[in-house]
């Protein structure tokens, strides 16, 4: 017995020895904001929140960067003690970049310097709001009370009716070069187009999320796609029990499930390859029949496009003017005294991808930097 | 002459418990609702989807979104049986399929060809298998695998 005993003790001294000489490591993020070190603790940390492995089996430096307050990147270069530096185009290989549990960077099956990294910012402008300022906006606009929610109210006052249109995958950059093109006639007039950030990855999932619940996806625990609820309070929940009314008119699918209100969804019965037609008949149809206190259009068709053709395309181009028009159309229906907030969730950027000319998911400003156009009647 | 007996019985006992377990499939609590433009809305248990005569599909490639294409094959009910047994409206447009979780979608009819409720995939019980996608699924093999809803408990069909 006495024997055993030591044996038991001995193996615990073995296994407490092996874990207090494991390696340890720290990186030290530099960015304007200040120096971050990042260390296997905190790893240990966010690997349980980001569960996700398959961009990397450890963690997509994005998520840590974006969990250090750094939201849209140019470019990093990364350094070690023996001198070795290098520095990468974000766009071009950001997300595949991923940090190991032993401290070790790579891209691919590239080794990069790993004991420092220099991020150098996207220059995104100094008022940048954020997706996260939708949801108290609209509970404050219908009289809601909330509690806890980190953004900001975009407008005062209170409203009637509360419209949110989602433009799926129409990011500032494409907002903005619309605009010099003259592509836009709606989303230009009379409403203030401000510059915001949503959440990462984004995605529409994750996006939605923090719409609908005003929380971040370490908050609301949508931090990939194919998680499709949460547990956190969302418009549509406070709304009903407010007593308010909601309805939701979608693409033919729910990105993300919605409860707590009526959801229409809008497939292509007529059969012309788009759903955007369908969605605003079916709009149409609530706005003069039905208009309830909060009303959801989304609209997936510029999303949808850009990754078929790319996001510089003619076809993307021509359903901006699509969505523009029933942009138009349904802001003279909405009844007097209605705020509408029109957004999109993120952007998107050229890829060569399978199947794919255009996609999203990384921490850049063509993906991470959306408009959000206010608009009161 | 008595050992020949004992193991008779044995035999017989055996086939009885085995028999049933392996043509019924797992014991599930599942329905499917089959309801909208329809002259009968169905209230199908998962026990009579397995009653149901089975139509494999083979090397169906899976388009996912996410994640690695795969190629696997899936046995289950022809929807067009179910359609016509719930009487169907012959113009159709859609069907709103739906997820134990609420997830929707509404797929266009001419995406539906060669559907089928499955309940096995690659020779397995979904269930038994993968039962976070199971126990049935919508398989369309001829659209993105984004249509083919996991825990599917309800069809609607629209005109």
């Amino acid at each position: 017995m006495k024997t055993k005993g030591y044996f038991a003790l001995a193996g615990l001294l073995i296994l407490a020895l092996i874990s207090a000489c494991q390696p340890a490591w720290a990186i030290i993020i530099e960015s304007e904001r200040g120096n971050v070190l990042f260390d296997k603790s905190d790893f240990e940390k966010y690997k349980k929140e980001f569960t996700n492995t398959e961009i990397c089996p450890g963690l997509p430096l994005n998520y840590i960067l974006y969990r250090s307050s750094i939201e849209v990147v140019e470019s990093a270069t990364f350094k070690d003690t023996a001198g070795n530096k290098e520095e990468l185009d974000w766009q071009k290989s950001g997300e595949k970049v991923c940090l190991d549990e032993k401290g070790k960077i790579s891209l691919g099956n590239r080794k990069l310097p790993s004991n420092s990294i220099k991020i150098d910012e996207a220059p995104a402008g100094d008022e940048l709001f954020s997706i996260l300022d939708i949801a108290p906006t609209v509970l404050s606009a219908l009289g809601i009370g909330y509690e806890n929610l980190p953004g900001k109210t975009l407008v005062e006052g209170q409203f009637d009716h509360v419209a949110l249109i989602f433009l799926d995958g129409f990011g500032y950059i494409k907002y903005h070069q619309a605009l010099e093109n003259g592509l836009l006639k709606n989303l230009s007039q009379g409403v203030a187009a401000e510059k915001a950030v949503t959440v990462y990855p984004p995605r529409t999932s994750v996006a939605s999320a923090a719409i609908l619940t005003g929380l971040p996806p370490t908050e609301n625990g949508i931090y990939e796609t194919g998680i499709r609820k949460t547990e956190a309070a969302t418009i549509f929940d406070l709304t009903s029990s407010s007593g308010l009314k909601s309805i939701a008119v979608e693409g033919e699918s729910l990105a993300f499930n919605l409860r707590n209100t009526e959801v229409i969804l809008s497939g292509d019965r007529d059969l012309n390859g788009s759903t955007d037609d369908n969605v605003f008949s079916n709009a149409e149809d609530v706005i003069k029949t039905n208009m309830p206190d909060l009303l959801w259009i989304h609209f997936h068709g510029i999303d949808d496009s850009g990754h078929s053709f790319g996001p510089d395309s003619e076809q993307v181009n021509r359903k901006i003017i699509e969505i523009d028009s029933y942009y138009g159309k349904i802001i003279n229906m909405l009844p007097e005294n209605t705020l509408t907030i029109a957004f999109a969730d993120h952007g998107m950027h050229l890829v060569n991808e399978e199947g794919r000319v255009g996609n999203h998911g990384n921490l850049i400003y063509d993906d991470m930097v959306i408009p959000v156009f206010v608009e009161t009647k | 002459m008595n050992n020949w007996k004992i193991l008779l019985i044995s035999l017989i006992i055996l086939s009885g418990i085995a028999f049933p377990a392996c043509s019924s499939g797992p014991n599930v609590d599942w329905n499917l609702k089959i309801s909208g433009a329809v002259t009968k809305s169905l209230d199908l248990k998962y026990q009579d989807l397995v009653k149901l005569p089975q139509t494999d599909l083979k090397e169906i490639l899976m388009d996912k979104s996410i994640g690695e294409d795969e190629t696997g094959s899936w046995s289950g009910v022809k929807l067009d049986d179910l359609l016509k047994q719930a009487g169907a409206s012959t113009d159709f447009t859609t069907i709103t399929a739906t997820a134990a979780d609420g997830y929707a979608i509404e797929i266009t009819r001419d995406e539906l060809k060669d559907a089928i409720i499955a309940l096995k995939q690659n020779g397995d019980w979904i269930q038994k298998s993968d039962p976070e996608h199971g126990p049935l699924r919508l398989v369309c093999p001829q659209t993105p695998a984004n249509r083919w809803v996991f825990q599917l408990t309800e069809i609607q069909i629209n005109k």
